[in-house]
């Protein structure tokens, strides 16, 4: 037998790697992913990697327009002078604008009063790869954050928490191909589900032919799947496909959050409109 | 322990720049796990590559939102082809190392394709993203695959191994 496995090490081996991955894969079908010690071990030893290359660019970019910078700065003092005579006048039209928002934001603020919880987390990393669209948050399981927690901007979903850490998590992109969530049509209430795409767009792949949708057309989060809380901009109508045939129609959204350069988030822990969100977290 | 630094320098490097350095550059999103993996495998030739292609896949899976496991079986079953051209064909050719990086990656991708399909039901193909994955993957890949290959052969030289004689 010792024999037997001594000379057969190097196929065992492969073999007994080949069945642990087929069946880690098979043990997903239904999941689709599930995290393990082995992505919270990982994503906790490149944390301090993370933070600290975030805090060295941020060195280094200090250093270069702070002084390297500062070469040119002559010639373009003396442009600046001449921008300043017409800036002054656009900045008495900005200062009527400055007011209408400051009274806009009284406003908002009076909407606002049963605020969400939530946490500010600052954007550390990003992979892009062919079947991933991730996020890396310098926030964690020490702050909060829990799997499947709803991640936005002011201006709309950005995506939900894939994996935490304590000092980290991973999120999500809606545009990530993996990605699924109901959503509503704003205009006409109808529901539908927005996936991510393989090419890095979002659309709604089967949406009933006879129910109208026009282009530019705000789409927003549902909360029926009880992880992104309801009411939250997900993206425009950008187009819409119906073929000769068939009983749906394709849409494709623009999403409203700017996910290609995101630099701060919010973590949603509680939304107080929501009865019940998020449902899955670990 | 040598061995160890030169797995363990790539496979942090390859963290890094996946996780912090590419998601700065909007237009470049190479694979730096399987590059890694690929020449760990074309200029060694030892049956250790499929295991080192495994374990760099397991790094690809953990930042990565398909099912757990996926990257490392494409990793896998790519590093057989791949072990098999650096035995007979590869020897080193730098010449040539770019289109071999780029034909892997392409071909990793796909595999990485049929293993969604096969068990998760993918089915979204385009050309659109085929040709996303040409310019973001395999053509910035094919480009980074002569410096860092330089750069195993010159961690050879200062860790005082040889990976292709084994002795280390």
């Amino acid at each position: 037998m010792l024999k037997f496995l001594q000379r057969y090490k190097l196929r065992l081996s492969l073999g007994f790697v080949l069945i642990f991955l087929l069946l880690s894969l098979l043990g997903q079908v239904d999941s689709k992913r599930q995290e393990n010690w082995m992505t919270s071990l990982f994503q906790a030893a490149t944390q301090p990697l993370l933070q600290f290359s975030d805090y060295m660019v941020d060195g280094v970019s200090s250093i270069w327009t702070g002084y390297i910078w500062l070469v040119g700065v002559n010639q373009e003092n003396q442009d600046l002078s001449k921008q300043l005579l017409q800036l002054r006048s656009e900045a008495a039209q900005g200062k009527e604008i400055y007011k209408a928002y400051l009274r806009q934001r009284e406003l908002l603020a009076f909407k606002q009063k049963n605020q969400d919880q939530k946490v500010f987390a600052e954007v550390v990393g990003e992979i892009k790869r062919g079947f991933s669209r991730l996020l890396v948050l310098n926030k964690g399981a020490n702050e909060g954050i829990k799997k499947n927690f709803a991640v936005v901007t002011p201006l709309g979903v950005v995506g939900k928490i894939q994996s935490v850490t304590t000092y980290q998590s991973v999120v999500q992109l809606i545009t990530d191909p993996n990605s699924k969530f109901p959503v509503l049509v704003q205009e006409n209430r109808a529901k539908a589900m927005v996936r991510g795409s393989l090419d890095g767009t979002i659309s709604i792949t089967h949406f009933p032919r006879r129910t109208e949708i026009k282009q530019g057309g705000v789409v927003v989060t549902s909360g029926l799947a009880g992880i992104l809380p309801k009411g939250f901009p997900v993206g425009l109508v950008s187009s819409v496909e119906k073929k000769e045939f068939g009983l749906f129609q394709t849409v494709t959204l623009e999403p409203v959050a700017e996910l290609d350069n995101l630099e701060e988030v919010v973590v949603i822990l509680y939304a107080n409109q929501n009865i019940h969100h998020p449902l899955f977290t670990d | 322990m040598q061995l160890a630094s030169v797995l363990a320098i790539y496979g942090l490097f390859s963290l890094w720049a996946e996780t912090y350095l590419f998601g700065l550059l909007t237009w470049f999103d190479p694979n730096l796990f399987l590059l890694s993996a690929l020449l760990l495998i074309l200029h060694w030739r030892g049956p250790e590559g499929y295991f080192i292609a495994a374990g760099f896949g397991l790094l690809a899976d953990v930042y990565s939102s398909t099912p757990f496991g996926t990257y490392a079986l494409a990793f896998f079953l790519v590093s057989f082809p791949a072990r098999w051209y650096a035995v007979k064909i590869f020897q080193d050719a730098m010449v040539t190392l770019p289109v071999v990086v780029g034909v892997f990656s392409l071909v990793s991708n796909g595999v990485v394709y049929l293993v969604l399909y096969l068990f998760f039901g993918e089915n979204r193909f385009s050309w659109f993203w085929l040709n996303e994955l040409i310019g973001r993957d395999a053509l910035p890949l094919a480009a980074l695959s002569a410096p860092l290959f330089l750069a195993l052969l010159w961690l050879e030289d200062r860790l005082r191994i040889r990976l292709s004689m084994r002795k280390f």
